[in-house]
């Protein structure tokens, strides 16, 4: 399991090598972490060169149960959650944090292609703080972030 | 046989009449016994009466001149023997001319020898007295005639006495006579009144008998008995009536089974219609109860249509919201301008269990109420229409739509995220060139995902997953809720907002629906309106609704676009501005579906070069301070009116 999450994370930060201006030491330091649960690496790209430009530090999970565990061992101050993903759905996953206690009091915002009133509610009411609908911009992004991690 | 009205009032009287003459026959025929009575009495008796007395009265005359004779004075003496005798012998020849009682001609025939033997005696008498002979004369005349004298006397005494006795008999005959003419009168007069009234009551009867037939088969006929035939056995003028009545009951017959067959036919055409139709048809009377089903809806309400008869409709379709939809529909509670309700008025859904699966049919449900000529309800038509087919390709149709625009989403939003980054980097903001390429694709990012928004809501609402579910709810409240993320919109535009809504309008509205479509107006008007210019959200109200208008400054759309801007698809190339603006074309299709599952109407008012005003209608509720304004969540705090 850790050799997997190990091999992600290597991954993740080849690709956004060229902005990643931290070293894996000061990791552990005041900039609060957030976890990104998202299937579309493209997305997951775009988000993470998104807020690592902000100065926060991002983990990125590319399915559901790779999130679960990460956010099990990371702990992170903030999940970003997509909902529709492959082998786990979104909503199992924010199901599952919100009954552990070691995530339980984790804020998720849950991000959504689904616009629909019904999917936003079920999500709010599975425990996601907040939604943020696809497409957005860097800026609604920040915006939301920002709410739930203040410089 | 056959006696008219006139012969039998004739015939009747004419019994009056016969009867009326015997009695008067009878009556004169009396009467003259009485008078032949009568006559016997005063007449016939009467004379024998009078001639005996003048026989007497001429006897004595005689007799006296008898004396005057033996007296000496024998010429006055024989002159007044002879006058005598001449009138003695003349009404005694009366007196035989009028014998009438019995008895009385042997009294003549003695009158008549005893006269002879007086006149005898005087011829002697005469010669003695010429001979002198005084003494034996007188002695012949006391001793001879004077007896016989006497004897005549008597016998006219008896003569008049008899002729009086018979007088005084026939008193007591014409006394009884007159006594059984009284009576035999009466009796025949009783005799001919009760011939008179029994014909009278023949002729009333024998007329009034028929009129009272015919009245009896008239009103069976007014009953509708047309088979009645009408039996007046009378030749008379009712007869003639009656057999007339006959006539026109019979023609009237032949046209009302000429009229029946015809119904018959039509209504066999209709039935062939009917059940030859592909659609279920269901035919309810005012009380919802099953009149008629047609086979295709047989199929559908699992019952045959002898079965269904007479049902209620819930009990042969167990589906409240349908019968609930088709009974306002039929009541004319959602009528339409022609009167006739035809439109949809519900979908309904069958689920069916086959041999190994459950088969899923949908119905489009149509009603028309059927009315008399007075505008009563008398049923209504019920047509089912099968929509599955359309049902599922519309279902497939939302879904693909739904689906690719999903799709849409995950690579827009790492082109808009993408863009949004480059525009942030010092290096390339510095170039002019790499800016508005970057400005383009960030706009066309935008408009993309606007178009891939507007086909999901139309999909949506295409789909039926949209329903208005209206509340009361105040105006001002939605239109804040609309207006919230544009603020910083109008703030980088420059453009100018008006807010102009009194607080208390409250309308009946779907919040979620009318906030989206005050939303679309809102962005469009604000895409359309160039810097510094003015949008402005207000609304006008009247008795039972309220006017909902945006209206902005821009570039206004021309006449010939007016209509059609609401049609989907469709959007106003902005000539002037020279820049792709708008999203798919569709917000106006969707808004106009939103306004009208309202009730309302939505329509534009403007004048190129001046600007638009977009303008709806919602249903006003009357300000009610219990009326629950609820509906929006979080709109407690409502945004302060931004009036730059």
């Amino acid at each position: 399991m850790s050799d997997r999450s190990e091999v992600n994370e290597t991954r993740v930060k080849q690709v956004g090598g060229r902005y990643g201006k931290m070293d894996e030491e000061r990791e552990d330091l005041e900039v609060p972490r957030i976890l990104l649960i998202e299937d579309e690496d493209h997305i997951a790209l775009a988000i993470r060169l998104c807020l690592e430009g902000e100065g926060y530090r991002v983990e990125t999970a590319l399915d559901g149960l790779e999130g679960l565990e990460k956010a099990f061992s990371l702990r992170p101050s903030l999940i970003l959650l997509d909902l529709r993903m492959p082998k786990m759905s979104g909503h199992l996953v924010l199901e599952t944090l919100r009954e552990d206690e070691r995530t339980k009091d984790i804020p998720v915002v849950v991000l959504t292609a689904l616009s629909d009133v019904d999917e936003k509610e079920k999500a709010l009411l599975e425990g996601a703080r907040e939604y943020l609908i696809k497409p957005f911009t860097p800026k609604d992004l920040l915006t939301v972030v920002k709410r739930y991690l203040p410089e | 046989m056959r006696k008219s009205i006139k012969s039998k009032i004739i015939s009747g009287y004419g019994i009056l009449v016969v009867v009326l003459v015997l009695v008067a026959v009878w009556s004169i025929l009396n009467f003259w016994r009485l008078r032949s009575v009568f006559n016997t009495v005063l007449v016939e008796n009467y004379r024998s009466v009078v001639a005996a007395e003048s026989m007497v009265a001429a006897l004595e005359r005689q007799d006296s001149g008898v004396l005057l004779y033996l007296l000496g004075e024998r010429d006055l003496g024989s002159r007044i023997i002879g006058e005598s005798q001449a009138d003695f012998l003349a009404w005694y020849g009366r007196a035989i001319d009028n014998i009438t009682v019995p008895g009385e001609k042997d009294v003549l025939a003695s009158i008549n020898a005893e006269y002879k033997k007086y006149s005898d005696g005087y011829l002697l008498l005469r010669d003695m007295v010429v001979s002198s002979d005084r003494d034996q004369a007188r002695r012949f005349y006391l001793e001879n005639m004077l007896p016989v004298f006497t004897t005549i006397r008597e016998l006219c005494g008896k003569l008049q006495s008899l002729n009086q006795d018979n007088m005084i008999r026939a008193n007591n005959i014409s006394g009884q006579e007159a006594t059984r003419a009284i009576i035999s009168v009466s009796v025949f007069t009783f005799l001919a009144v009760v011939a008179a009234v029994v014909s009278g009551a023949h002729v009333v009867s024998s007329v009034l008998r028929p009129i009272l037939h015919l009245k009896e088969n008239i009103r069976g006929i007014t009953q509708g008995r047309l088979d009645d035939t009408i039996i007046v056995e009378s030749g008379d003028e009712i007869g003639q009536l009656a057999e007339e009545f006959s006539r026109m009951v019979r023609s009237l017959k032949e046209r009302d089974e000429e009229t029946v067959e015809r119904f018959k036919s039509q209504r066999a055409k209709l039935e062939a219609i009917v059940n030859s139709m592909n659609d279920a048809v269901l035919v309810v009377d005012a009380d919802f109860r099953v009149d008629m089903v047609n086979p295709v809806a047989e199929d559908i309400i699992g019952m045959r249509d002898d079965e269904a008869k007479g049902k209620h409709f819930l009990e042969v379709l167990d589906d409240p919201d349908v019968f609930s939809a088709i009974k306002s529909a039929v009541l004319g509670k959602r009528p339409r301008e022609d009167g006739q309700v035809r439109g949809e008025v519900a979908v309904f859904e069958l689920r069916r269990k086959t041999r190994d699966q459950e088969q899923r049919r949908y119905y489009s449900v149509h009603s028309s109420p059927i009315r008399a000529k007075d505008g009563s309800l008398k049923g209504a038509v019920v047509v089912f229409s099968d929509i599955t087919h359309y049902k599922e390709v519309d279902e497939l149709k939302s879904q693909f739509v739904s689906t690719v625009s999903h799709e849409f989403r995950t690579p827009l939003t790492s082109i808009m995220m993408s863009v949004g980054l480059l525009m942030e980097l010092d290096e390339l903001k510095k170039d002019p060139k790499v800016r508005q390429l970057l400005e383009i694709m960030k706009d066309d990012a935008e408009r993309l995902t606007r178009m891939v928004n507007e086909l999901l809501d139309l999909s949506r609402i295409q789909a039926g997953k949209i329903e208005v579910r209206r509340v009361p709810i105040l105006l001002r409240e939605l239109i804040d809720e609309a207006l919230r993320p544009f603020y910083q919109q109008f703030k980088t535009q420059e453009v100018n907002l008006v807010v102009d809504v009194e607080e208390n309008i409250k309308v009946s509205a779907d919040p979620d629906k009318i906030v989206w479509v005050i939303s679309n107006l809102v962005g469009n008007a604000l895409r359309y309106t160039p810097r510094s210019g003015t949008v402005t959200v207000g609304a006008r109200k009247s008795d039972d609704e309220v006017q909902v208008f945006v209206s902005d400054t821009g570039a206004g759309i021309p006449k010939a676009y007016q209509k059609k801007i609401f049609e989907r698809f469709v959007q106003v190339k902005n000539g002037k501005m020279g820049e792709l603006r708008g999203g798919a074309g569709l917000g106006l299709a969707i808004s106009r579906e939103i306004v009208e599952a309202h009730g309302g109407k939505i329509w534009v008012e403007s004048e190129p070069g001046k600007g638009s005003s977009f303008i709806f209608t919602l249903s006003r509720v009357a300000d009610s301070r219990k009326a629950d304004s609820g509906g929006i969540k979080d709109s407690g705090a409502t945004c302060p009116t931004d009036q730059k």
